[in-house]
């Protein structure tokens, strides 16, 4: 908290840091920013990465090369204690032996913070995340969620300069993650601190994040806000996992005014805006929700595929087709059902349909993530 | 904690579906061995205790509590004091042994830690006055450790303490190894993040959550060795009577079996105390599950 | 007497005895010396604790009833139980036995158990049940035996060659009609220092006690065990009855010991030999057949002096006896005749090295032996020393409680 106030704009930053463990690259040459008080999260599968990133921030590992830079400066070599940084453990790790009141005023204690002053901060504390009347109370005698609170509690009220949370609401049911995510946002909202929050759950990066850092073996695909990175993912794992892309494989077979077609196998010609490189063999995504069914069944047609239905399925407001291209490619068609007499009621199995999209749907993506800052 | 709701939960489902009586008559042979075994002795040197001594291989029975009064002479008293002062001495000269050792295998050894435990444990297979004989031929004051490093503690007080430590450590080292292994290390982490130095850590964290463990293991080496007889019979050179050897002397020498018993009751006493003490910390720990 | 290898009775199973006793005998074997008298043979004893537990009779079984005089005319049992010290007799004398005309025409078999303390010989008697023909008590044993009826009267022309035997140890103070034992060997307490460090000359027993607090500061010094050695060798140093029972005496002694004790640093009857060899005690109480060894491991460097007490100090024999119940009363008493046969006396001393009065046998052994002092003690020494007795419940309790204060001390 000392250090508070510097005049870096980034609360945290990776400068080419490498992490091993034996023979294992965990972390590989990895570089980003963290801005003051934003809400970032490092997104992946597991073992990508992200864990072992946040766990350097944290201290409780060094970086095998690079700098990690925290409030301005190289916090390398600085053990955990000493880094104004704290963590909400993915199980809480409360500790049992002491009540809700002495887990939240721990810190402060360890700082040498008075006795009256520590739990009168730590009952604001546990004011901010809604959570009286159950002070004297032992972690063991609390609900997830409760416990949830405690934790996060106990880290918020130190006032550090950047919050870490690893998977904090991956213990909670489903309904009390929503409830969680809701609860997150407000109280970084209040407190105004960074935070960095480790998830492989994309629903719950997208909808919390200011930016999002997509991670995958060790290296960051892509970092940018939810909308960028769901809209303009730029690579086939980006794309892939957040959310659902249909894939169509191809040439470039044409590019003027800022546009380009790509012409897959199946003789589909893929119109988009963007830039590209003619004759090179490309991947290009479109979401399901981008696409849609027509009646028509026009040959030559830009933008425009015909294929055979597999499978209809309602999803409430929504109607899923699985359908397959001329050439195999299977794609998936997500419409919003318009009322009751929308007109893909009457389609069945084994159907033909016509599938069309606009231009601004396709995405151009690479096969490996390019160097990219901001 | 919740793992014991759950516990308390799923018995609570059993008895409302499916509940196996179980049939009281199994204990039986159990409780025939206690009986016959553990009772039986009790109860004989109870009787031994309360008789009196007519003559060489004589006594007769009766309910005479003098050997009794006799115990409290200033004497054994002092002789009770030094055997617990000693047996806690050395309890805790164990848990600073033995604590590190159990840390540090539940801690960072991962494809080795059975063997170390095994290696721990293989001493406990040999025989206990064999060992002793070793730590013997080990403190021999022309032995290496008192001829070239100037340990020379043969038949001191210290030897005893060394006897006690070497015998008896396997026998701490099991339970804190358990507690350890139980160790949820994230709260380490915790707490350092917290900003606890890493010393603060171990001793508001790892201490405190692994003290059952190891008040389990210091009382599981306290009691043996307030009962103690062969260490200090061989290390000591006599200068360090337990209360075992004096018994011992009263049983054989003196063939006085009356005050013979009387002691040993009286150390068995003195011992339930420790043991009640015990179970008042171990139910008040329960009370948190740490 | 609670010595070091007691233990192993417990912690063996109880057959594997003798097997245990003979491993430590090889042991103390390959590392250089013979026997010595209660270290080697001193095992055991808390096995007793068992044993106390079968029978604590009121037991006076009417053993002195037993007539000997009955036993004359009767045939030769074909079998002997003895119950011994281990690793105590000449495993030649055993055969030669059995080899004996009478003897090998009964079919005689001898059939050997051990014990390592005389604690552990009573308790098993006390406890009763017993099936002994022969046993080898201390004369403290042997005191405390006679009293509690448990010895049969011997029957003397069984033994004719009783005649070879010193008349002097026919009826010793443990025994003073001489009906109940035959001496096996006897030996004395005595005393050794460094004559290096310690120049004064000590003479007596009271001397030895008196050098204790001066040197201890110079090195080990060290008393015999057990409170049958610590009391009644105090007590004979400062002129009083070993074996006495007054108050004031062991008020006395009591107050003599505490005076001496910051100037003992070990007590032990068993380690000081290895470590007076070595060269580590510089003034030690020992028994005449341990120092014997001492001097003899010390020859090179010359620098133990052994005395041989002026004045009092403690003489002890061990014993043959028959228990009230044997079996094979005869086959006992022929066994402790051939004992007695001044070559058996040779060959046994020849193996133990303890000294049996039997001048015969005394006059065959080489001069090395029979003209040491510490192994043929002189009679001007031994007829001033004492036997140690249990004389009663009470003294030996006394003792006990004397012993305790000043090993607790």
């Amino acid at each position: 908290m000392s250090s508070r106030g510097t005049d870096s704009a980034y609360d945290v930053e990776f400068r080419t840091v490498t992490k091993r463990f034996g023979n294992l690259t965990a972390v590989n040459a990895v570089s980003f920013q963290v801005r003051q008080g934003e809400f970032l999260s490092l997104l992946g599968p597991s073992g990508c990465g992200k864990t072992t990133s946040l766990r350097m921030i944290a201290g409780f590992e060094q970086p095998d090369e690079g700098e990690i830079v925290i409030g301005g400066v190289d916090a390398v070599g600085t053990p955990p204690y000493r880094r104004d940084v704290n963590t909400v453990f993915q199980q809480y790790a409360l500790f049992p032996h002491l009540t809700v009141l002495d887990n939240v005023a721990y810190g402060m204690k360890q700082k040498g913070v008075g006795r009256s002053d520590r739990y009168q901060r730590a009952r604001e504390a546990l004011e901010l995340v809604r959570l009286t009347g159950r002070e004297k109370h032992k972690p063991s005698m609390l609900s997830g969620g409760q416990q949830q609170r405690v934790a996060l509690a106990r880290a918020l009220v130190n006032r550090p300069r950047v919050l870490l949370l690893d998977e904090p609401l991956g213990a909670l049911d489903l309904k009390l993650r929503k409830e969680m995510q809701i609860e997150l946002t407000r109280i970084q909202g209040e407190v105004g601190i960074t935070f960095i929050y480790v998830t492989h759950d994309q629903g719950e990066a997208l909808s919390m994040s200011d930016r999002i850092a997509v991670m995958s073996d060790g290296v960051i695909e892509q970092l940018g806000t939810p909308a960028e990175i769901y809209d303009r993912p730029r690579t086939a794992f980006v794309a892939d996992f957040i959310g659902e892309m249909n894939f169509l494989e191809g040439t470039v077979s044409r590019t003027e005014d800022g546009e380009y077609d790509v012409t897959t196998a199946g003789g589909v010609v893929v119109r988009a805006r963007g830039e590209a490189t003619r004759g090179q063999a490309v991947k290009v995504g479109i979401r399901p929700a981008r696409m849609r069914i027509t009646g028509a069944t026009d040959d030559g047609v830009v933008n425009a595929a015909r294929a055979a239905v597999d499978t209809k399925m309602y999803l409430g407001d929504e109607v899923q087709v699985v359908a397959t291209l001329g050439d195999g490619t299977q794609v998936v068609i997500r419409e919003q059902r318009a009322g009751a007499d929308a007109p893909h009621d009457a389609i069945r199995p084994g159907d033909p349909i016509t599938i069309q999209w606009d231009r601004n749907a396709p995405v151009l993506l690479a096969e490996t993530p390019t160097e990219q800052q901001e | 904690m919740a793992r014991t709701e759950e516990v308390l939960e799923s018995a609570g489902r059993r008895r409302r579906s499916f509940s196996p009586r179980y049939p009281g008559w199994l204990t039986t042979p159990s409780l025939l061995y206690y009986a016959i075994f553990f009772l039986g002795p009790l109860a004989i040197l109870v009787a031994f205790s309360l008789a009196t001594q007519t003559g060489f291989d004589a006594i007769s029975y009766g309910f005479d509590t003098s050997q009794y009064h006799l115990v409290t002479d200033s004497l054994y008293v002092k002789i009770f004091e030094r055997t617990l002062l000693m047996a806690g001495g050395g309890s805790l000269l164990t848990i600073l042994v033995g604590y590190p050792i159990a840390y540090w295998m539940a801690r960072y050894l991962s494809t080795y830690k059975l063997l170390a435990l095994l290696l721990i444990l293989v001493p406990f297979w040999t025989s206990f006055l064999i060992r002793t004989y070793a730590l013997k031929i080990i403190l021999d004051p022309h032995g290496y450790l008192a001829e070239d490093l100037g340990i020379d503690i043969m038949y001191t007080k210290w030897a005893v303490a060394v006897g006690l430590v070497y015998n008896y450590l396997p026998l701490f080292i099991i339970p804190v190894f358990a507690s350890l292994e139980r160790m949820d290390w994230s709260l380490v982490e915790a707490a350092t993040d917290l900003g606890a130095k890493p010393y603060n850590a171990f001793r508001q964290i790892t201490l405190r959550l692994t003290l059952p463990g190891v008040v389990t293991g210091a009382l599981l080496v306290f009691i043996p060795m307030s009962g103690e007889y062969i260490i200090p019979n061989i290390l000591s050179g006599g200068n360090y009577e337990f209360v075992g050897n004096v018994i011992g002397d009263q049983f054989a020498s003196a063939q006085n079996q009356p005050f013979g018993s009387a002691l040993s009751i009286s150390l068995m006493i003195a011992l339930s105390g420790f043991v009640a003490l015990y179970i008042l910390f171990a139910t008040k720990e329960e009370r948190f599950g740490a | 007497m609670t010595d070091d290898l007691n233990q192993l009775n417990i912690l063996a199973p109880r057959e594997t005895k003798p097997q245990m006793d003979r491993l430590y005998h090889d042991v103390v074997r390959a590392v250089g010396h013979p026997l010595s008298r209660r270290s080697a043979l001193g095992l055991g004893g808390l096995a007793l604790l068992a044993a106390c537990g079968t029978k604590t009779g009121n037991g006076a079984t009417g053993g002195s009833t037993a007539k000997s005089d009955a036993l004359a005319g009767k045939p030769l049992e074909n079998h002997l139980e003895i119950f011994n010290w281990s690793e105590y007799d000449d495993p030649s004398t055993y055969k030669k036995f059995m080899a004996l005309p009478a003897e090998a025409k009964a079919g005689l078999k001898i059939h050997e158990t051990y014990y390592s303390s005389n604690d552990e010989l009573l308790a098993k008697l006390n406890a009763g049940g017993t099936t002994y023909d022969v046993i080898a008590p201390s004369q403290n044993a042997v005191a405390q035996l006679i009293e509690t009826h448990k010895l049969m009267k011997l029957d003397p022309s069984l033994i004719p060659n009783l005649k070879y035997l010193d008349p002097k140890f026919l009826k010793p103070s443990y025994d003073p009609t001489g009906e109940y034992h035959v001496i096996k060997d006897y030996g004395i307490t005595m005393f050794f220092y460094n004559n290096q460090i310690i120049t004064e000359k000590p003479q007596t027993m009271l001397d030895f006690y008196h050098l204790l607090p001066k040197y201890v500061s110079k090195g080990r010094t060290n008393l015999l065990d057990g409170a049958e050695e610590i009391v009644p060798l105090a007590l004979l140093a400062l002129g009083l009855d070993a074996n006495t029972d007054s108050s004031s005496d062991f008020d006395q002694v009591t107050k003599f010991l505490m005076s001496i004790r910051k100037g003992v640093t070990t007590i032990t009857s068993s380690s000081y030999i290895d470590d007076a060899i070595a060269g580590k005690i510089i003034l030690s109480q020992g028994w005449n057949g341990d120092v014997r060894r001492i001097v003899q491991g010390r020859k090179k460097q010359g620098d133990i002096t052994a005395v041989l007490p002026h004045e009092k100090s403690e003489i002890w024999a061990d014993n043959w006896c028959i228990p009230a119940t044997a079996p094979h009363p005869v086959a006992a008493h022929a066994w402790i005749n051939w004992l007695c046969t001044p070559s058996t006396a040779v060959t046994e001393m020849n193996y133990h090295n303890y000294g049996i009065p039997i001048p015969q046998a005394l006059a065959k052994l080489p001069t090395s032996l029979s003209k040491d002092p510490l192994f043929n003690v002189p009679s001007s020494y031994t007829d001033n020393y004492e036997y140690i007795l249990n004389v009663s419940p009470q003294v030996v309790q006394e003792r006990t409680r004397i012993y305790t204060q000043f090993r607790a001390a």
